[in-house]
């Protein structure tokens, strides 16, 4: 049976009262959830699967329900119908199969983890973040990309303390900053004024 | 956006450098303008300005508050973070106009502050103290002029207050002044945008009726604490939005103390003497008062200033010190200031910039 009328068999069986207590992540935020979905996902139908397409082109397959939960942007695509589960995968063009695959990581963690304590996630989420500027900046525009928002601020957090306190040629070297733009007479004043933060 | 080989080191867009500059403390948005010619104009950007304080009052608790004093040692401003260890506090550079007079402050909002100049003829200044910009502000024109004008004795009192009006993003300046024997109190305010001064009604107020602190900025209305016959204490409260003037009525009668902004909601803190001497802290939330769950063995002689993370911090002679809430002093910090004499204020350090009267967001008026 095709899962659209399984979905409305199921819905019309439901008072609608029960819908207003159906509330999931997504994206960081609750949002409604229509309940027939989490009576499937009770009943232990298999885990629907999404495929999500790198810009070289490897195709990444992953639970639906993870990415959703997640991703804004993918959360959209599938509600407002333009994701059609049988043929189409979900073309991410900015994003590169490494990064892909490492936001596929933190989800798929963060879905499956959701109830561990605190300190187990915020270790894990350390040592994910441990890679090299580069790759945190990949990280950033994919999670800004995709409207990851907990990955989002979590990529902020550290980078805002990554330059806390740090002298400007650190800043610019974490930054990756090669041409500063000031005129040498501005530099030179610059450092004149502010000695401290050199 | 499509990447090059891994090789090449990436550069942020700047859309995303401002996600992350926004979450920055003021120190460390004042060092990053030196990062980049880019990150300068994004940083003195008035639009970024508003977004990176609007994003810091949004927290529970907003991180770039601190207190500013004025030493009476040297003609500077210091300041303390008080959530930190108050160990570590900075001076900040008065405007040069001021430096060499004696100075009080009178309000403070959204990072600007109301400094009051004892000189006969001087104006009042708003002075962002991050910026270094600064405003003059000539007192009203009263006509008739009353005697006691520019003399400023120990029985006619002045006291003012800074607030900002939301709904026409202006910043408006009140005044007012009298004295608690003869004559009836006045109080006008001055509009920054309009840069004009405007009455405001008095007459409901009970007589004899003069302020002594200077205003606290919470919600869009400022108060004051009050002193009516000599005797009782009062809070009057100036709506901004209605320019309306009323009182509001304390929590409970007796031995109250100072009027102190509490974690972004107005606090009282109460001096009961019936029980054990205890400092009372008592909050108000949506126009009813509670009582914290708090109370503080009356440490003696402290005068509270602000109530953060169940510590009490608050200045005992000539010295800053903050209290545990079993009343054992955590910390404390010399400093050279007396809080009677309006010396002290909270204030939220902001790059913000004053509007101008021509509808912009102005730019530096120095002196």
């Amino acid at each position: 049976m095709e899962l659209l009328c399984i979905r409305q068999w199921i819905s019309g069986l439901l008072p609608t009262w029960l819908s207003a207590w159906c509330i999931k992540p997504v994206g960081g935020a609750l949002v409604r959830q229509e309940p027939e979905y989490i009576l499937l996902a009770l009943m232990g139908s298999p885990l629907k699967k999404i495929m999500l397409c790198s810009s070289e082109k490897e195709i990444f397959s992953v639970e639906e329900q993870v990415m959703v939960q997640h991703s804004v942007i993918i959360n959209n695509m599938i509600e407002d119908g333009s994701y059609n589960h049988e043929e189409s995968k979900i073309p991410l063009d900015c994003v590169d199969s490494k990064t892909l695959k490492k936001v596929i990581d933190y989800c798929t963690h963060h879905t499956h983890h959701h109830n561990d304590n605190q300190e187990d996630l915020e270790a894990w989420d350390a040592q994910f973040l441990n890679v090299d500027s580069n790759g945190l900046y990949d990280l950033l525009m994919a999670a800004n990309y995709l409207e990851i928002r907990n990955l989002l601020d979590l990529i902020y957090g550290t980078i805002k303390n990554m330059i806390k306190g740090k002298k400007i040629d650190e800043i610019r070297r974490i930054f990756n900053i090669k041409d500063h733009g000031f005129t040498p007479e501005e530099e030179e004043q610059n450092r004149k004024e502010y000695p401290h933060f050199y | 956006m499509k990447h090059k080989a891994d090789a090449e080191a990436k550069v942020l867009p700047l859309e995303l450098v401002e996600k992350i500059l926004v979450w920055l403390p003021v120190k460390s948005l004042i060092r990053s303008r030196c990062v980049s010619k880019q990150w300068l104009s994004l940083i003195s950007d008035s639009r970024f300005a508003i977004l990176h304080y609007d994003t810091a009052d949004a927290a529970p608790t907003n991180k770039n508050t601190r207190l500013l004093y004025l030493s009476s040692e040297v003609p500077e401003a210091r300041c303390v973070d008080l959530e930190a260890s108050i160990r570590g506090d900075y001076a900040l550079q008065l405007p040069l106009s001021c430096r060499q007079f004696s100075l009080s402050i009178l309000g403070s909002c959204r990072g600007f502050i109301l400094l009051r100049i004892h000189v006969n003829g001087a104006p009042l200044l708003l002075w962002n103290p991050v910026t270094g910009s600064h405003r003059s502000v000539p007192y009203p024109i009263i006509d008739p002029v009353p005697s006691w004008v520019g003399f400023f004795g120990s029985s006619n009192k002045l006291w003012g207050g800074l607030g900002y009006d939301e709904s026409c993003d202006d910043y408006l300046v009140v005044v007012g002044w009298g004295n608690d024997q003869e004559w009836e109190p006045h109080w006008e305010y001055f509009s920054v945008r309009t840069n004009s001064w405007e009455e405001i009604e008095c007459g409901h107020l009970p007589p004899h009726l003069v302020t002594i602190d200077c205003a606290l900025f919470c919600n869009g209305v400022l108060y004051w604490l009050a002193v009516k016959y000599m005797k009782v204490n009062v809070v009057i409260a100036f709506d901004l939005a209605g320019k309306h003037l009323s009182m509001v009525s304390f929590p409970t009668s007796g031995g109250s103390r100072l009027l102190k902004l509490f974690a972004g909601c107005l606090g009282i803190s109460y001096l009961n003497f019936t029980e054990d001497q205890k400092i009372e802290i008592w909050v108000m939330k949506e126009l009813s008062w509670t009582r914290l769950n708090v109370v503080l063995p009356y440490a003696y002689g402290i005068h509270p200033l602000c109530f953060t993370k169940g510590e009490l911090v608050g200045t005992k002679n000539n010295e800053l010190v903050k209290v545990s809430d079993k009343g054992v002093s955590v910390e404390s910090l010399r400093i050279s200031c007396h809080d009677n004499d309006s010396k002290m204020v909270m204030f939220t350090e902001s790059l913000l910039s004053l509007p101008d009267e021509f509808g912009g967001t102005g730019k530096e008026q120095g002196k």
